[in-house]
């Protein structure tokens, strides 16, 4: 039964993960303080967890929509060595810490989404195109 | 300066944002794509296509960012594959599957939904 309810929260945020609906906070927050992992270890599995939902993701987001490549060039240029400094940080940053952060962040995140507006082409009720981005508003990413 | 029009951007933010979100993406195992996402789309709102490419950049971006992430984290002992097993094979699925309907679904409310939730976990993280 466990199980089940595990498979199930978790398709549900790949769901979620797919579409870019915020939902790296919101699986963090299913294995510290529903499934009881220790957060450490379920900050490792949520990123896990991302690599496949988002490998399975990203293909069929590439089919429908450009990716500037200079600019995601650009973000990767010190993206990525910022995952790694910031990887290699955690053994040694308290778990207390990086809770709290975490939770500033989560807090952050969900107050933008709220006061954010939609964008002026749903607002005026234009015609939307076929691959069109969730009916042309923004989305979140993990 | 014309390099910088060309773009419709101004090239000195993406870097630090980038090296923030990587970060952010490494020590919380979360988060990246937020800071991306929300600052790519305003930077990009004069392009034509800008939040298409926002959101198109952020995950491509994300993915490389856990991935880079994974193996600090499962090279250090914090976790390993076996940990997260029960879990993979939904996120595959559900990733797949989202992917697929994301141009069905007006996720506007659905974000909403999830924002108020987001603000409780975070506030029982710091609590």
């Amino acid at each position: 039964m466990i199980f089940a309810v595990g498979f199930l929260a978790a398709v549900a945020v790949g769901i979620l993960a797919g579409m870019g609906v915020g939902s790296g906070g919101v699986f963090l927050l299913y294995l510290t303080l529903i499934a009881d992992m220790e957060h450490k270890m379920a900050q490792g599995v949520n990123l896990l967890f991302f690599v496949f939902a988002l490998s399975a993701a990203v293909p069929v987001h590439l089919t429908r929509y450009r990716i500037p490549g200079k600019i995601l060039g650009l973000v990767l240029l010190l993206g990525i060595p910022g995952a790694l400094l910031g990887s290699m940080l955690v053994p040694y940053l308290p778990v207390a810490f990086l809770r709290k952060t975490f939770g500033v962040l989560l807090v952050f995140s969900g107050f933008l989404t709220l006061v954010r507006r939609d964008s002026k082409n749903d607002r005026k009720g234009k015609k939307k195109d076929a691959e069109s981005l969730t009916n042309g508003k923004e989305t979140d990413i993990m | 300066m014309k390099k910088r029009k060309k773009f419709g951007i101004n090239l000195l933010w993406i870097l630090p944002l980038a090296f923030l979100a990587g970060m952010t993406n490494g020590v919380l195992g979360a988060g990246g794509g937020i800071i991306l996402i929300f600052l790519l789309a305003h930077l990009l709102k004069e392009r034509e296509d800008g939040a298409k490419e926002a959101f198109a950049v952020s995950c491509a971006a994300v993915l490389a960012f856990s991935t880079i992430s994974c193996i600090s984290y499962t090279s250090k002992g914090t976790v390993t594959f076996f940990d997260a097993a029960p879990y993979l094979l939904p996120a595959l699925i559900g990733g797949l599957i989202g992917a697929l309907i994301l141009h069905r679904i007006n996720t506007v409310w659905l974000r909403k939904i999830f924002a108020v939730l987001l603000i409780y976990g975070g506030i029982r993280m710091i609590l």
